[in-house]
């Protein structure tokens, strides 16, 4: 989770110790997995912290070989009666430094094994289907034609358990010269029997998505929840609220393959360890190249998942209702 | 198995046979002015102009006809004795020799024998004084061995501060460190940045980067013997420093003169001292030191009798809060009895125990969390020693090691809970046996040649999973307690010659086969305290190494300057990698991770070296290449290991001014190690995702650093015991930003940038450290 206006500060240690925070509330607590994944990089983070608190970054010019271009696919389909969306890039250059190239024109259709369903371009690169809502248990199949190429992918939709309440949490940073406005979100339900349940959370302050980019959002798996009652977990952050915002958490029971997807982007992200970590590898997508006209193994890229979604919205109250959270 | 014994009996056998003419043994040990046995000490025969080394333990022994010979007793940087002997019985001759005294002028060497690393059969060895690694720049003034090391040519550091090392292309798992015969399985602190070994403690260290000799086994690469100071035995002697991380206390005293000894040496460090500084309560009751403790006693019952006992415990703290604690460590325990069964069947058993374990713990009493990993060994060694005649020195003996493994186990702890993760527990047994003999064969050429016979057994206690090709779980075997379920054997010749030219140069050749049944879970360049061993098993095949070395050795000027080069090639099957994204901790089925297949390494090793006068030092470098084949890994192309560094040169050189200060320095450059760095970019959920082509396709800027240090000792009066020195080192002089990792990352401000940025750990990093004697 990046706190951009406490690590712009500029004590050395605070910034440090932000970051161990930041660290240990990436994911939903109550879980010896998670747990133990905060650990380890605790430990990393504070070696460093107290031994290479001199660790300084400077530009390093290089330059890399080109890499070919490949098609590159961020799809969706959940359970809400709305309007569907595919969008189709280009993958570039490391360097290319300029927005990702669009793929216009193509054939996108998506079935759930009994309905097929058209999409149409509704801007450059984003197709939309129609007006329809997924059904968790079945399995969906979409299939891209683009450029002679045919693509697919497919993925089964999860349920997903309903959320009883939200509640806030804080984290007491009395020690430092800092104005914290920040919450935790916290969530309060009761996650199924089923085993192997995968759920992601964003959150919304006033309508606006907060948790829009990958790294921002919380991910977890039922390994040592599974069957359990959740008391106020942290699946949520908030850089900055005021009493009487409102808040909404979306849960989103994901896939297997799509929560290892992202814990693979964000492997060779933001959690790059460097030497500290194992090298560096491809993020495994579900796409996959059916009918390969023009013969040059095009390696497509990205992902097609299919998710059911729970929603609640309540309202920040005082900060005497929010519950003290520790980072340990 | 059967085979190798009934050899070990032949050669026994013909031994006792040989016995013939009217030849007698003088044997004896050869201490220095503490008591303290010298490892390598030359005993040579001038009359014969033939020689022994003694052994590990100082013991030396020499049979030969009847008649008066000369004998020179010699050890670098001590006073050569000579002794007239008449020989008409079996005679004990212990001898102490005399450090020799600073002589500040360039000497000329007298007709000493300096020229061992011409004669002797080993290859690719080399010997460090802890003296002469104490004048050493050092990081932080902290003196270490593993670092020091990392100076000779073919080892290599795995990472800029480590004190990991890789051997000739191997992985850093694939060095046997041994301390006083104890295995340790991970010889550093401080998430690497330093070794577990207190330079104080330290006697003697040897490290064999492919020859090695027959009896060790274990490891594919290395061996790295470290052998513990015995304890003064003449009289009270006192030992530390005081420097900018840690302090370190040395004790030595007789506890009856001349035959019973004591060693108790600490270090540890202050660094979380400084935290009781900061206005927060959670960083002031933030804990984060490392400790080391050395103890060993050695009481002498007679000439023919000695018993050693020694130990380490060293442990790192981390402690965040009084909620969160994390500890790891190394204990070592090694009993041994030397044993003189004749003049000449010296022999040495031993029981050892060693472990390595971490713990970690957070929470309170309702909600609680524990992680502890450990291995533990216990170890018997019979190892003994043959001196038939001046023409043969042989070897044999057998270990045995019961191994335990917990690689992972995690659990709640509080009343919330009763989560459990583990990764499975097993047990293994693991077995050498070897023989070996070196063998003069004529004036000027001599071989060594050795067999070690090994074997592996996996036991229960166990779970044992079976997997499909596609590494999916297809069921487990559970196994009772000491129910083998799987056993691997091989044997391990090894082998190397010596031929002399004349007094100043030879040719050397070895060629040795290795073994290695355990392996570092870890798919880390850089390691760490959270790495587990795991055994081989049904699904994980023994490591096996090839070696062939060939040397040239030439001494110049007098046997002042040593020179050296070799060059070799190393095959080594069943090698280690992961898959992408493995994941390797608290992972039941961490073996589904593994990937295996083919590594190679070869180069060049130059080497020169002037351990004598005022001026000492050596220029190291080394031309290498190492490649691995996986068929699973780079889609089954050849990579560059990620310890592959073509050159790597290392100069030291420290030069006495005057009697009481001496200036050193350091400069080290290597090419960069290989890297994978990412060739294109995707989005993906508002975030740019790296594509990465090649493994190890790139490579990190090359590694260049200059160190220097000034010691200072104090005036030196007759009647003053307490010595002192201050010690100044300044790491990383010319302040280079040696590359610790190249981080690709997206621009916050503009979110369409990508941006390369090289991240440095260690600038100019200057350090005092006060080092005193008594």
């Amino acid at each position: 989770m990046k706190n951009t206006s406490i690590h712009k500060n500029k004590n050395e240690h605070v910034i440090s110790f932000m970051h161990i925070i930041s660290l240990f509330s990436n994911k939903a607590t109550g879980n010896v997995r998670t747990n133990f994944i905060r650990m380890k990089k605790i430990i990393y983070i504070l070696s460093a912290y107290i031994f290479l608190f001199s660790a300084c970054t400077e530009p390093y010019d290089t330059t890399l070989e080109s890499s070919y271009v490949r098609l590159v696919v961020q799809a969706s389909i959940n359970d809400e009666l709305k309007p569907h969306q595919v969008k189709l890039t280009k993958s570039a250059d490391y360097f290319s430094n300029t927005p990702a190239i669009k793929v216009k024109g193509a054939d996108i259709t998506i079935s759930d094994g009994e309905n097929i369903f058209n999409l149409h371009e509704v801007s450059d690169g984003i197709y939309e289907t129609d007006t329809i809502a997924g059904v968790p248990g079945r399995t969906y199949t979409l299939t891209i034609i683009s450029e002679g190429n045919t693509y697919t992918a497919t993925c089964y939709m999860n349920f997903c358990p309903s959320i009883d309440s939200i509640r806030f949490g804080y984290y007491d940073l009395s020690a430092y010269d800092i104005v914290d406005s920040s919450a935790s979100v916290l969530l309060n339900a009761l996650e199924p029997e089923t085993p192997d349940n995968y759920y992601m959370w964003n959150v919304y302050k006033n309508g606006v998505l907060e948790t829009d980019t990958i790294n921002e959002v919380f991910f977890s798996d039922d390994q040592f929840i599974n069957g359990n009652y959740i008391y106020d977990a942290e699946v949520g952050w908030l850089d900055q609220v005021d009493i009487g915002d409102t808040v909404t958490l979306e849960m989103l029971s994901i896939t297997k393959e799509y929560y290892d997807y992202i814990y693979q982007i964000l492997s060779v992200t933001d959690w790059n360890m460097g030497p500290l970590g194992g090298p560096p590898a491809n993020p495994n997508g579900n796409i996959v190249e059916t009918n390969d006209n023009n013969n040059n193994n095009d390696d497509p890229l990205g992902f097609f998942l299919a998710y059911s979604i729970y929603r609640i919205t309540d309202t920040v109250p005082e900060k005497d209702l929010w519950i003290e959270l520790r980072w340990y | 198995m059967r085979k190798i014994l009934l050899l070990l009996l032949f050669i026994a056998g013909l031994f006792v046979y040989s016995r013939a003419q009217s030849k007698y043994t003088i044997s004896g040990r050869v201490h220095d002015h503490a008591g303290e046995e010298l490892i390598g000490a030359t005993i040579y025969i001038k009359n014969l102009k033939s020689g022994t080394v003694t052994n590990v333990y100082g013991f030396y022994s020499i049979t030969i006809p009847k008649g008066e010979y000369e004998f020179d007793y010699s050890y670098l940087g001590y006073e050569t004795q000579t002794l007239k002997i008449n020989l008409d019985g079996n005679q004990t001759i212990n001898i102490t020799l005399k450090e020799a005294a600073k002589i500040i002028e360039e000497v000329i060497v007298t007709a000493e024998k300096k020229n061992e690393n011409v004669l002797k059969t080993e290859m690719s060895t080399v010997k460090l004084e802890a003296k002469d690694i104490k004048k050493i720049p050092a990081l932080l003034g902290e003196v270490d061995i593993l670092k020091t090391l990392q100076l000779l040519p073919g080892i290599q550091a795995t990472g800029e501060g480590f004190s990991g090392f890789n051997v000739r292309g191997g992985s850093p798992d694939q060095n046997l460190i041994l301390f006083d015969e104890a295995t340790v399985y991970n010889a550093s602190h401080l998430m690497g940045f330093f070794s577990v070994f207190n330079n104080d403690a330290v006697k003697d260290i040897k490290i064999y980067k492919g020859d090695i000799p027959a009896q060790y086994g274990g490891r594919l690469s290395s061996l790295l013997d470290i052998r513990m100071k015995e304890g003064n035995q003449k009289g009270f002697e006192a030992t530390g420093g005081i420097g900018t991380i840690s302090s370190r206390l040395t004790l030595e005293t007789p506890i009856i003169q001349d035959k019973w000894s004591i060693l108790v040496s600490g270090r540890r460090t202050y660094a979380d001292l400084f935290l009781l500084l900061s206005r927060d309560e959670a960083m002031q009751s933030t804990k984060l030191y490392f400790y080391d403790l050395n103890l060993k006693t050695n009481y002498t019952i007679s000439d023919k009798d000695r018993i050693y006992v020694s130990g380490y415990f060293g442990r790192d703290v981390l402690k965040f809060s009084d909620l969160y604690s994390f500890d790891w460590g190394n204990y070592t325990l090694t009993t041994r009895w030397n044993h003189l069964f004749s003049e000449k069947l010296f022999s040495n058993f031993s029981v050892i125990y060693s472990k390595y374990d971490y713990k970690m713990q957070s929470g309170d009493d309702n909600l609680g969390f524990e992680w502890i990993s450990n291995l533990e060994d216990f170890k018997f060694k019979a190892d003994l020693n043959y001196f038939p005649n001046l023409r043969n020195n042989i070897k044999f003996g057998l270990e045995v090691i019961h191994h335990h493994f917990l690689p992972g186990l995690a659990q709640s702890t509080g009343s919330i809970s009763n989560n459990k993760i583990a990764m499975p527990e097993s047990f293994a047994l693991e077995y050498g046996i070897y023989i070996s003999n070196e063998h003069k064969l004529a004036q000027n050429l001599t071989l060594n040649y050795g067999l070690r016979g090994s074997m592996f057994q996996n036991m229960g206690d166990a779970v044992s999973y079976n997997f499909d090709d596609n590494y999916n779980k297809i069921d487990s075997t559970a196994y009772n307690s000491w129910e083998v379920y799987n056993t691997y054997s091989g044997l391990e010749p090894r082998l190397s010659l010596n031929y002399t030219f004349n007094q100043k140069s030879s040719v050397k050749a070895s060629y040795s086969r290795t073994k290695q049944y355990l392996h570092l879970a870890s798919n880390s360049t850089a390691g760490s305290p959270l790495d587990v061993w795991v055994p081989s098993s049904p699904n994980i095949k023994p490591q096996v190494a090839d070696q062939v070395a060939l040397g040239y050795f030439r001494n110049f000027w007098d046997n002042l300057l040593e020179a050296s080069v070799e060059v070799y090639y190393k095959n080594m099957d069943n090698q280690i990698d992961f898959k992408d994204f493995a994941n390797l901790m608290l992972n039941a089925e961490y073996e589904s991770e593994f990937r295996i297949g083919d590594a190679w390494s070869y180069g060049a090793e130059f080497f020169i070296r002037k351990q004598q006068g005022n001026f000492t030092g050596w220029i190291s470098y080394t031309l290498s290449k190492a490649e691995r084949k996986i068929p699973e890994i780079n889609e089954g192309r050849v990579y560059s290991s990620s310890y592959d560094r073509p050159h790597n040169i290392s100069i030291v050189a420290s030069y006495d001014l005057s009697k009481r200060l001496n200036v050193a320095a350091t400069w080290v450059y290597a090419s960069g190690s290989p890297v994978t760095f990412p060739t294109g970019r995707y989005e993906q959920g508002n975030m740019i995702v790296p594509i990465y082509s090649e493994r190890n396709g790139y490579r990190m800027p090359d590694y260049h650093r200059m160190d220097l240090s000034v010691t200072l000792k104090s005036k030196e009066k007759p009647n003053k015991r307490l010595k002192s020195d201050l010690n100044v080192s300044i790491y990383n002089v010319y302040n280079r930003h040696n590359a610790w990792m190249i981080n690709f990352s997206q621009d916050e401000e503009n979110p369409d940038v990508t941006k390369a940025e090289l991240v440095y750990v260690f600038p100019i990093i200057p350090s005092i450290t006060w080092n005193f004697h008594f």
